[in-house]
Formats: C-alpha cells, sequence, structure tokens
C-alpha cells in the first residue's frame, strides 16, 4: 500500500490480512446531512399528524423526539449492519476497529458522545479529531473503538477475453505479471482504441502494434492466467 | 500453479461460501469455519503469488465478510439485557462505588445543603431562582389549581413524553460531557442538586408540602438516582482518560466508556421508570399526599437494598 493511501489494514486470527477504507470528513458530513434531513421530515410529518390528537399528539410528539434525536442511530447502525439511512446512502459503514460488527453498547457509546463532538457547535471537536487521527475517528468512534468505512461493493468475477494464449517473451516480475493481468481483465470495458494505445505501450515486448499487439497482449495475460 | 488452475480448483468453495453469506444454504453451518480458514488461506496464496488484482480483491472481500459474520458479536437479547439491569447493574454500582458515592455527594449533598440554607433564611432562595421562576412553582403547586397531570389520561401522555424527551435527555448529557475530564457532572450534579434543594426549600417555606411532597415522592427515588448514576458513568470516562494507569489512554478511554454506558443503560431505564410513575401516579389526587409519600419512601428503601444486595450470589 502506498504511503498517502487511507487504508487500515487489519489481521485476522486466520492470520490474514483484511483491507478497510476509512471514510473522511466530507462524505461523513454528506451522510448526516442526508440523515437529518430524514429526521426532521419525519418529525415535521409527525408533528401534523400528531396535531389532531391534542396534547396526547403532543406526548407522543416529545417520545418521537426523544428517539429521533437519541437513539435513531443506534438502532439503524445495530439494526442495519452499521449504516443508518445517511450512511446507506452514501456507501458507508460503522464497524469496530478491528472489522467486527458494531454492537449495541459501542452504538450508543459512539451516538451519544456527538454532545462532545458537536462542541462548541457545527461538529468541531469532531472535525479536529477526524482530521488528527489516521483513521478519521471523532471523539465518539475513539471512545467506542469504531471505524467509518467505505463500503466495498461486492467484486464480479471479470471474465479473460478469449484469445490464443501467447507464451511471454521474456522474463517478467510479479509485479508486472499481475499489471498484464489486470490489464486483461479490465480490457472488455475499454474502448478498442483505447485499449490498443494502452497495449502499444508495450509494443517493445509484444513486437506488434495496435489490434494485433492488444491480441498479443491479452494471449500473455491468458498464459499467465493459466490457458495452454 | 497458474491462477486458471487455482480458481478452477476452488471456485466450488467460494461460491459455496458466498451463497451461505447470502442465504445460508449451500454450506452447513458447521462446515463454515474450516471453509473459512481455507478461504483464508487461498487468499494469503493469491497475494503470494500475485494473482490478478481482480481476483484477491475478490477473496479479500470474501474473506471480511465471512469475518464479520464469523466474529459478530452475538445480539445480547433482552433476556440478557434483563439480567444485567437486575443483577449486572447493582454489581457494576457497587464495583464503582467510589464514583457514586461521589456523584452522590456531589447531587444530594448540594441538594441538602440548599434546602437547610433556604430553611433557615428563606430570602437566600434568590440566589438560584429569579423571582418569576420562584412565583412560577408556587403556582405550579398551589392546591386550589388542579395539580400538574390531574386534567384527564391525555394530559398525562403528554407530561410523560415531556419527561421522556427532557428527563433522560439530561441523563445523556451528563453522562457524555463526563469525558471533557469529568467537568461536565462535576458542574451539572452541583447545579441540579443546588436547584433541586432550593425549589424544594421554597416550596417547604410556603406551606405546599402537601402538594410538592404528595407530586414528587413518588418518582423522586427513581429520577435522582438515575441521575446520580448517569453522573457516576460520565466521572467514570473521564477519569479513565485523565488516570490511565498502566493501560495506554485509548485503551483505558475505551474500558472507561464501556463501564461507564452501562451505569448510564442503568441509569436511562430509571429515568424512564421515573417518567411512567411522573406522568401517570404522581399527579393524580385521589390518593392522599401522605400515602404516595409512604409508597414514594417505600421506593426508595427498596431501590437502594436492590443496588446493595442484588446479584451477590450466582456469579
Amino acid at each position: 500500500m502506498k504511503a498517502i493511501d487511507t487504508v487500515r489494514t487489519i489481521e485476522t486470527p486466520e492470520g490474514v490480512e483484511l483491507n478497510l477504507r476509512p471514510a473522511g470528513p466530507v462524505v461523513r458530513l454528506w451522510a448526516l446531512f442526508v440523515d437529518q434531513v430524514i429526521v426532521w421530515m419525519v418529525l415535521m410529518f409527525a408533528a401534523f399528524g400528531l396535531a389532531f390528537l391534542g396534547p396526547l399528539g403532543l406526548g407522543l410528539w416529545f417520545i418521537l423526539m426523544f428517539l429521533a434525536q437519541w437513539l435513531y442511530p443506534v438502532f439503524f447502525e445495530v439494526m442495519g449492519g452499521g449504516r443508518t439511512l445517511g450512511k446507506r446512502w452514501l456507501g458507508l459503514r460503522v464497524i469496530m476497529a478491528d472489522g467486527r460488527p458494531i454492537g449495541w453498547g459501542p452504538s450508543l457509546i459512539r451516538n451519544l458522545l456527538r454532545v462532545v463532538d458537536g462542541l462548541p457547535g457545527a461538529y468541531t471537536v469532531g472535525l479536529v479529531s477526524l482530521l488528527l487521527t489516521r483513521n478519521f475517528q471523532r471523539i465518539g468512534d475513539l471512545a467506542a473503538g469504531t471505524l467509518v468505512v467505505h463500503e466495498q461493493s461486492s467484486v464480479f468475477a471479470p471474465v479473460l477475453p478469449e484469445v490464443e494464449p501467447v507464451p511471454l517473451a521474456q522474463p517478467l516480475t510479479l509485479e508486472e505479471q499481475s499489471a498484464i493481468l489486470s490489464f486483461a481483465e479490465r480490457s472488455p470495458r475499454l474502448t478498442s482504441a483505447r485499449a490498443e494505445e494502452l497495449a502499444d505501450v508495450l509494443s517493445p515486448m509484444t513486437g506488434a502494434r495496435g489490434s494485433e499487439g492488444l491480441k498479443v497482449l491479452l494471449g500473455m495475460a491468458r498464459y499467465l492466467w493459466g490457458g495452454q | 500453479m497458474k491462477q486458471q488452475l487455482f480458481e478452477l480448483q476452488n471456485h466450488q468453495l467460494w461460491g459455496d461460501l458466498d451463497g451461505w453469506l447470502d442465504q445460508g444454504t449451500a454450506l452447513n453451518a458447521e462446515d463454515v469455519p474450516a471453509a473459512y480458514r481455507q478461504l483464508c488461506h487461498h487468499l494469503a496464496v493469491a497475494r503470494e503469488r500475485q494473482y490478478s488484482p481482480a481476483l484477491v480483491e475478490r477473496l479479500q472481500l470474501l474473506a471480511l465478510r465471512l469475518h464479520q459474520r464469523i466474529y459478530g458479536e452475538k445480539g445480547e437479547g433482552l433476556l440478557a439485557a434483563l439480567r444485567f439491569l437486575w443483577q449486572g447493574l447493582p454489581r457494576q454500582v457497587r464495583s464503582e462505588w467510589r464514583l457514586v458515592a461521589m456523584s452522590s455527594l456531589l447531587f444530594f449533598g448540594t441538594w441538602i445543603a440548599a434546602f437547610l440554607m433556604v430553611r433557615a433564611h428563606p430570602n437566600l432562595v434568590h440566589l438560584m431562582l429569579s423571582p418569576e421562576a420562584a412565583a412560577k412553582y408556587v403556582q405550579m403547586y398551589d392546591p386550589k389549581i388542579p395539580v400538574a397531570g390531574a386534567t384527564g389520561a391525555t394530559r398525562d401522555v403528554m407530561m410523560f413524553g415531556w419527561y421522556i424527551y427532557n428527563n433522560i435527555g439530561i441523563d445523556f448529557q451528563i453522562f457524555a460531557s463526563g469525558l471533557l475530564a469529568g467537568v461536565g457532572p462535576l458542574f451539572f450534579l452541583p447545579f441540579n442538586g443546588l436547584h433541586g434543594g432550593t425549589v424544594m426549600a421554597h416550596l417547604t417555606n410556603k406551606g405546599l408540602t402537601s402538594t410538592f411532597y404528595g407530586f414528587i415522592s413518588g418518582h423522586s427515588s427513581f429520577e435522582l438516582i438515575g441521575a446520580v448514576l448517569s453522573g457516576a458513568g460520565g466521572l467514570r470516562m473521564g477519569l479513565s482518560l485523565m488516570h490511565p494507569g498502566r493501560r495506554s489512554r485509548l485503551t483505558s478511554l475505551r474500558e472507561g466508556a464501556r463501564q461507564g454506558a452501562s451505569l448510564l443503560f442503568g441509569a436511562a431505564v430509571l429515568t424512564f421508570i421515573a417518567a411512567c410513575f411522573e406522568g401517570f401516579w404522581s399527579g393524580n389526587a385521589i390518593v392522599h399526599w401522605k400515602v404516595k409519600v409512604a409508597v414514594g419512601l417505600v421506593f426508595w428503601v427498596l431501590l437502594i437494598l436492590w443496588l446493595l444486595l442484588a446479584g451477590r450470589r450466582d456469579r
């Protein structure tokens, strides 16, 4: 991993490393904004409905407001796999810093401590904390041991283009082999002109240019992948 | 081994794990751990042999999802939460007795001090309350005006909602502000104590004992002990941050926050119970006020006995 990437690596008890991608302040603020809009819309509509019930409605509205203010994020984070509606919208997820899903206790802590993160106004403390910590954690995250990460969308299994395998003309390092494979997997999503242009970079190795060079390069990928 | 052969040999297993994650079919639960370890092995091998990034990414995502599923905390469930309330909370309170005592002193100490001072010198009430506020309290508990909550069931629900929103919200705030090196509880607890004691003494001075004590006694035990516990929870968190001992500050804070939050959970439930009583029992004008005071005192005794004795056996 590059030094400037914000990737957090966790090691599992099975001895493999898994990568998490912590989410930065801007996208989290958007998620917060979406959540707030949803909450206040619900509270407003509820207010219209409950207004017909007089004092009874007011009492129910107070309870609703309590739930919305304090427990809405807790409930959705625990029951929705770490995602409030806003986080779902923006593809974020709250998890424990060691990669496990979040439970009731940590979720309660991180959300109650919004009081501290909100000081002295407009989430200033939270923002400073986010910028000072390696994994973009606000005070509530630090105390609860949680992390907000980008959801990793499931990767489909790429299919290599069907071409005749071509043996490598010269030895390549593992990293170079991996780059060629990666290119071949990506090539179906490129226009043929762009794919050929990229393949031309390697024309000294493939010995051909244009569509012929692309074919040879894809063939090498096929060979590396295991085609005989 | 070429990547193709590797994929060919193992795609069945990956597909099975994927199917188990999505639908719970394809694999028996008892076979999953072994299959998962196999997958981790594959991931490590794929990385080491620099197979194509797409394959490595696919395997690492599958492993991550399985890691979360396998090591995820099982929801503690309602029963466990109730057991914690009944036995765990008193244990927690006793193990944190210093902080609970500190919190009680800050709250009840200032309460009693304010009460005694305002009883002795009635004019001191104006140190805490503006004349309008003092007059409002007197009016609230004037026996000639119906007691708060006594005007029908819908009004009861309204006050109930308000008590939940306001009182539990205050508990949460006291707790959270404890993170600021414990300064939050150190301020909020004495402030609320002075305020409560002053109001109590002022109304006693005005001779409104029957309405005031009749109203507050029923729920006072739950609400005030709830406030003390949320203060203790906040102090726990602040103290863990300030005084980590041999642990790293962050580890200590995490542990402190966890313990403090369980105190707060108890405090919130107590305050919720208080709101039920306050909304639907305290305001009723049918029961004689002396009976209500007696009931309130019984609750005090029972709550304190519970906190002192429950959960001592059966660990």
